[in-house]
């Protein structure tokens, strides 16, 4: 997918969205109001002519294909803008859905009266409305992880993680790792590393990913190690919170004296 | 080469007896309400940074600066540290800490140990660091409780 560092699409993802969507558009446009109108010519129980039958199709399909293209360019560009907001995204659905069940009614009620093939056009053409509700087109926020890999927004990082590699390194799929993979590298790391600072106990947990632990003389409680970080916080979201220079281990006690969200309760 | 984490973790931080000597963790000083005093560094043999840690309920007041809780490191402590202020549980904690070099404040673990004497009126400590050894050099310090306000 061609996108921005963001994970947003491109203008030019944009102008082909709704260059596409308007010929979609005008083609189905087009080709639902010639069938009507050639239907409507066959069934009007005039002698049919040939010159007559031709002229109602092309007459039909121009005025179906500027209709539909106006439409489907309008919905193309709507499309792009519901790209980037889920309140666009939202109304665009509900458009599709409501003219899908407009068109559907019309149809079935033209078929009660009689008019059978009008109204399973309509119908046709009530599918073909809904159809554009199903597709989730927001392709920002939460749902970008799944639309732009970590890879493509930081391409400084490196894909996959060995012992002693920075520990906010992307998962083999080119993913940011999670809060819990970035802790469990940084104690393996840290085994690794400074190993003569630690119990033989401790080292053989961060061996694990498993924090050091050691007894609070103060409360008599088994205590865990913390991570702390230094200069972006964890809630910032922003991609390098993780990053080695902005980690630092830290004791239960210290973490809360220097982190004003982190209480001990002590 | 002793690491006394165990033995902490199995005596749920008390103290407890090696080689003769009681090995401490955490000393609470019984002080009065009002404290003052002073902590002053007699030697250090680490090649980590060595420091000690005064923690009150309360109030505590070093140089102009008042907290609960103070780090004093060793390049602080090489003149007498004069210290005063209010402890409500009439306690003052006292132990060792180290950094290695990477910024972290380290204690209670791995060698991390105290045996204290007395000598008049001061209290002297000696600390092992985290160093799974049993030498009580790393760091060595006295602490004394102006007697006026005990």
């Amino acid at each position: 997918m061609n996108s921005d560092p963001s994970g947003r699409e491109t203008l030019a993802e944009m102008g082909a969205a709704i260059g596409m969507q308007a010929a979609i558009g005008a083609i189905v446009g087009g080709s639902m109001e010639a069938s009507m109108r050639v239907l409507a010519y066959l069934t009007s129980g005039n002698e049919v002519d040939a010159g007559n039958l031709v002229f109602e199709f092309f007459d039909g399909f121009m005025q179906g294909a500027i209709i539909g293209g106006v439409f489907g360019a309008l919905f193309g560009a709507f499309g792009a803008i519901a790209a980037e907001s889920i309140l666009a995204n939202c109304v665009l659905r509900s458009a599709f859905l409501t003219m899908g069940l407009a068109n559907s009614f019309d149809g079935i009620k033209g078929i009660l009266g009689g008019n059978y093939w009008g109204g399973s056009l309509k119908i046709v053409e009530g599918i073909l409305w809904g159809l554009g509700a199903l597709p989730n087109y927001y392709r920002g926020g939460i749902e970008n992880s799944t639309y732009t890999t970590a890879a493509e927004t930081n391409p400084t990082k490196s894909k996959g993680w060995r012992l002693g590699d920075p520990p906010d390194n992307l998962t083999a799929a080119g993913k940011e790792p999670s809060w819990s993979t970035v802790r469990q590298r940084y104690w393996k790391n840290e085994a690794y590393y400074n190993s003569n600072q630690y119990s033989a106990e401790n080292v053989s947990r961060m061996q694990k990913g498993l924090a050091p632990q050691q007894m609070n003389l103060k409360t008599g409680m088994m205590e865990s190690m913390e991570i702390h970080h230094n200069y972006i916080t964890q809630s910032s979201g922003l991609p390098d919170m993780h990053a080695p220079w902005n980690l630092k281990p830290v004791w239960p006690d210290e973490h809360a004296m220097i982190d004003p969200n982190r209480f001990t309760g002590g | 080469m002793p690491s006394f984490e165990k033995e902490f973790r199995e005596s749920k931080g008390q103290p407890f007896e090696y080689n003769g000597n009681a090995i401490i963790g955490i000393d609470r000083l019984n002080v009065e309400k009002e404290i003052s005093g002073y902590i002053e560094l007699i030697s250090t043999n680490s090649d980590w940074l060595q420091g000690v840690i005064l923690d009150v309920n309360g109030e505590l007041e070093i140089n102009t600066i008042k907290g609960q809780k103070f780090i004093l490191w060793q390049n602080h402590m090489k003149k007498p540290t004069f210290f005063h202020g209010t402890s409500k549980d009439k306690q003052l904690l006292v132990w060792n800490a180290w950094d290695t070099g990477n910024g972290v404040t380290n204690y209670w673990h791995n060698g991390a140990a105290m045996i204290k004497e007395t000598d008049g009126d001061a209290i002297i400590y000696r600390c092992n660091d985290g160093h799974p050894d049993d030498n009580f050099d790393d760091i060595v310090f006295k602490i004394v409780i102006d007697t006026d306000s005990e």
